[in-house]
């Protein structure tokens, strides 16, 4: 009977424990959140969604690119590298 | 006449933006590249969103996206914040060179790192040279091993300038008639009596050695 009741206070103990560390964990990542939106609300991921919802699987477009020597060296390299594309179209006012 | 105008400009963006993300997509979803580790930002410049057409805006949308996948937050960060929203009363928003003072502190401790910035010529045009000086300033200085790709429509000013600060430039117009000389030649290569009789290596040969002459044309 008082083993049984030990081995219940322990595991209220542990039960609270976590408890309390769930809390933690909870109140960090509201301040990691808050931080986050003062630093920037931008949807910065509308652009890309949008590309990839309008390229269907089939479409070719670009993919001269992904095979150049250049995008292949770069997406390869181990140290710093740019690489500026530009595009074709021209317009002048 | 501002609404064609407009549009024009947004059909002409596309290919870019399209290219630019394809490229992103690539590098997220190809295992050699993407073990897990690697970090991948990436701003895009937009005519039609007020929100993405400013230098700041860029570096800061860049710190959220390094920050939101980091573990905890970076003290750089923390500390930026601490200053200027400990005392809401009398909060003020940091001056432009502490968010970049931020972000080069970010990129240089993060390890393997793709920076993706799309559409340079659709940032607005007041901030076009501190554009060119802020990336020239973050490229330099933000980690030895960051991997960069920009797209822009192409103008002598942004080529030379970037050129200088070491990027290596790549223009869709040669890469674009390349690849259409490429499916000429297959197609010719296939319906052409005489010459769909050489064999797979053969096609392939005389393939890669025009294309390769032709670049640059």
């Amino acid at each position: 009977m008082l083993e049984q009741g030990k081995v219940h206070y322990k595991k209220v103990k542990d039960d609270l424990k976590n408890i309390q560390l769930n809390e933690e964990e909870a109140r960090r990542a509201k301040a990691k959140a808050d931080l986050l939106s003062w630093v920037s609300q931008v949807n910065y991921s509308s652009n890309y969604d949008a590309a990839q919802l309008r390229t269907c699987e089939n479409d070719q477009s670009g993919d001269w690119f992904l095979k150049s020597r250049n995008f292949r060296g770069w997406s390869k390299a181990t140290s710093r590298f740019g690489l500026l594309v530009t595009g074709i179209c021209e317009f002048t006012l | 006449m501002t609404n064609l105008f407009q549009l024009m400009r947004t059909i002409a963006g596309a290919g870019k933006t399209i290219m630019c993300s394809k490229a992103i997509s690539h590098v997220l979803h190809n295992r050699s590249l993407n073990d897990g580790k690697a970090n991948i930002v990436y701003f895009f410049f937009d005519f039609n969103d007020i929100a993405k057409q400013s230098v700041e805006g860029m570096v800061r949308s860049l710190i959220y996206q390094l920050v939101a996948k980091a573990d905890g937050v970076p003290k750089t960060v923390q500390d930026l914040y601490s200053k200027h929203q400990s005392v809401p009363s009398v909060a003020s928003p940091p001056r432009p060179e502490e968010w970049q003072k931020v972000l080069i502190a970010l990129l240089q401790d993060t390890g393997r790192l793709f920076v993706f910035v799309d559409a340079l010529d659709e940032c607005a045009e007041s901030e076009s040279q501190d554009l060119l000086e802020t990336i020239q300033k973050l490229f330099k200085k933000g980690g030895a091993h960051a991997k960069w790709l920009l797209t822009a429509r192409p103008s002598p000013r942004l080529l030379s300038f970037l050129q200088a600060s070491g990027f290596i430039h790549s223009s869709m117009e040669e890469g674009a008639i390349n690849s259409d000389i490429e499916l000429h030649l297959k197609v010719r290569l296939e319906s052409d009596t005489k010459l769909s009789s050489f064999g797979p290596k053969a096609k392939e040969m005389i393939i890669s050695s025009i294309t390769s002459k032709s670049a640059g044309m």
